[in-house]
């Protein structure tokens, strides 16, 4: 049984969020469901009570030590918000009473966004899941067994689920992370508050189909179709080869896969796969060439190993250690700034495929997975499959659109069906200081067709 | 049902256009009315206005009057008119040209902005100038500070298109430019002294300069090179 710690480390991986945070940006992620009738939010906020209970390591506030951030216990729970249109702009955690997380309902949705100091998506996905089978119990009654990543909030919550489980698998060597920065998408940069999320949604099976002829996965066969875009935008913005640098994708890697930990905390590292395209223009079989070999060499049990134990021997290195906070803080910043986002032209997270206990299907007819806008890349992709559909989630800062249009035509070009919806009508307000007519006017490097 | 005629994507019901390529859907058998419900609701989360930089300036330009007004008022006092707090005046001007005024500007705009600074650099050497009773700033002073301010605005003006392409290209044009200037001073001092205007002592420093120029720049194409040199001063 977990004792309730009044205080914990922050993991290896959260460390660098508070520091590389910003008036005007968070790194956030959203996780939601799509119910079969209106949400309720009395009985929402109850079933966050419930929730939050069992997972009180997700009810913490972000403190300053003198030598690093911790987290500290909270009592009681945020109170659940409306949705807005644009979803994942940064969270003030002073005004959301020092939660990291906040739940939001709109219509039918149900959304969880959280800080990435506090989990990663997978840990996410449990507490959504949960949250969510506890709202169908207290609105239906439903008794949901505890399974497929839904927990019983009758349960106490567990040390395991709240361990830093970086510190518990790294081992003493680890890798360089020295990396040739990768092609950063230009464009014009939208007001702080603007985000674009643009989704696709298509159906598992002829993607499956597409991915089997060609012998890769689902997320080797986006991250390709990625790169290929972002190679032909990089072709138009840089006519000269020479100056071409590489197209690299981020992919998170879900580290629970390669060992036994039950942690909900952050528990993933990336893989940076991605081609040289000044070496020539690659065709699509060439890039899935790449990403599958290069992802099957980079992302193993031991290439992973090495990445999370170098970052954890630069936490364990003395003269960082104990070094004030204000000083780390400013370091870390740097880092961030300098290192962060460069190495890689865009990301992908796929969750795979999300399954529920078979008693809450009928009543969650959809799921999504949204990236918030990382603090440099000015365009990034989450992927969920759930009840044989696919969405793609593009989140977009900047006005053009070029990345996903050309995403998009190329799967419609494979033969699949794509439908597509997006925020955009929900941020065209008359009170705005902008219109997306003049958008779609604007005379931009990727304009459309 | 309506499909993008650019793309082949279905639209859902509550697009009015082709979110990917903004193409209008025209469906003559469905016009397009606005659904009930929306992917995302109308409510739209705002974010706390920035911080407002012209009223930090405002702020900072205020403050910067108490040192000035009490230098006058001790120049005031004690010599009984304005002579050396004309100096400390002309600082504090300096200072809220190069530092306070950009903030009042919503954009960044180097060129525009070093010209001014150039220029109010020059003025207060005029004002030293003309405080000292000097004869220096009209065959030296001006010459020399308009040079530089050619090869600063230069200078700026090229940076942005090499931001791209790193370090070193900025290194050898600014090394080009010194050299330049060293010639431009040696000239101007020998015309202002009356003797012959070619350059002397000054070549000694602009050939070291354009040749470490030429190595930057094939250093710079050199992408093999640069990258064993910079293995082997990393640190």
């Amino acid at each position: 049984m977990l004792k309730n710690k009044a205080w914990m480390k922050l993991d290896n991986a959260a460390k660098i969020y508070p520091a590389a945070k910003r008036r005007n940006w968070t790194a956030l992620f959203r996780l939601s469901a799509e119910l079969d009738e209106p949400v309720d939010p009395l009985i929402l906020e109850q079933a966050q009570r419930n929730t939050v209970a069992r997972f009180p390591f997700y009810a913490q506030r972000l403190r300053r030590g003198l030598f690093w951030f911790y987290l500290e216990q909270l009592e009681g729970t945020p109170p659940v918000q409306k949705d807005v249109a644009n979803p994942c702009v940064r969270m003030r955690l002073k005004e959301n009473g020092g939660f990291m997380f906040r739940v939001r309902y709109y219509d039918r949705r149900i959304a969880v966004e959280f800080f990435h100091v506090l989990t990663d998506g997978a840990g996410g996905l449990i507490f959504l899941k949960t949250l969510v089978a506890e709202y169908l119990r207290l609105k239906h009654g439903l008794q949901i067994p505890p399974c497929e990543g839904v927990a019983d909030c009758a349960d106490s919550p567990s040390a395991e689920e709240a361990e830093d489980a970086y510190a518990r698998f790294a081992r003493r060597i680890g890798a360089s992370r020295k990396e040739e920065p990768a092609f950063f998408i230009r464009g014009t940069d939208e007001n702080d508050e603007l985000v674009h999320i643009t989704t696709g949604m298509l159906s598992v099976e002829p993607l499956k189909i597409l991915c089997h002829q060609k012998n890769v996965s689902l997320t080797e066969y986006l991250t390709a179709v990625l790169i290929l875009v972002i190679q032909s935008i990089q072709a138009r913005c840089i006519p000269n080869q020479r100056h071409h640098k590489p197209v690299k994708i981020c992919v998170p890697v879900n580290l629970r896969q390669f060992y036994p930990t039950r942690t909900m905390r952050n528990f993933a590292s990336y893989v940076n796969v991605g081609i040289e395209p000044k070496y020539g223009e690659y065709d699509f079989d060439e890039i899935l060439t790449a990403v599958h070999h290069g992802m099957g060499a980079e992302a193993t049990e031991k290439k992973l190993n090495a990445k999370i134990s170098a970052n954890i021997n630069s936490e364990r290195n003395r003269l960082l250690r104990f070094a004030p906070l204000f000083l780390k803080n400013a370091a870390l910043k740097l880092t961030f700034h300098l290192v962060g986002d460069r190495l890689s032209s865009s990301s992908i997270s796929n969750l795979g495929v999300v399954r529920l206990p078979e008693e809450m299907t009928p009543y969650v007819k959809r799921m999504d997975f949204v990236l918030g806008p990382l603090s440099k890349t000015r365009v990034v992709c989450a992927v969920l499959s759930y009840n044989g559909c696919v969405n793609i989630n593009f989140t977009r800062k900047i006005r053009e659109s070029a990345v996903e249009r050309e995403f998009f035509r190329f799967l419609v070009r494979q033969g699949l069906h794509v439908k597509v919806e997006s925020n955009r009508l929900s941020l065209t307000r008359p009170a705005r200081s902008f219109s997306v007519k003049e958008e779609a006017s604007c005379p931009t490097a990727f304009t459309a067709e | 049902m309506s499909y993008c005629v650019h793309c082949g994507v279905e639209l859902a019901a509550s697009e009015k256009e082709c979110p990917l390529c903004q193409t209008e859907v025209v469906n003559p058998r469905s016009p397009w009315e606005k659904p009930v419900r929306t992917p995302y609701p109308q409510r739209f989360e705002a974010m706390t206005a920035q911080i407002d930089r012209s009223f930090f300036a405002t702020i900072v330009g205020v403050l910067l009057l108490i040192p000035l007004l009490i230098t006058v008022f001790c120049d005031l006092a004690t010599g009984g008119g304005l002579s050396w707090s004309l100096y400390v005046a002309g600082g504090l001007a300096l200072c809220f040209v190069w530092f306070l005024l950009p903030l009042f500007f919503k954009k960044y705009r180097p060129t525009a902005f070093s010209l001014v600074n150039c220029t109010a650099a020059i003025l207060y050497l005029a004002l030293i100038n003309h405080l000292m009773g000097g004869s220096w700033f009209l065959p030296y002073g001006l010459p020399i500070s308009l040079t530089a301010s050619v090869l600063i605005v230069v200078q700026i003006v090229l940076i942005p298109r090499k931001k791209q392409t790193g370090l070193l290209p900025v290194l050898a044009w600014s090394l080009l430019c010194i050299g330049l200037f060293v010639v431009a001073v040696n000239l101007i001092v020998e015309g202002a002294a009356g003797r012959p205007t070619v350059p002397g002592w000054s070549v000694y420093a602009f050939v070291p300069c354009v040749l470490l120029s030429i190595v930057v720049s094939v250093l710079e194409r050199r992408k093999d090179l640069k990258e064993r040199i910079r293995r082997r001063l990393f640190f």
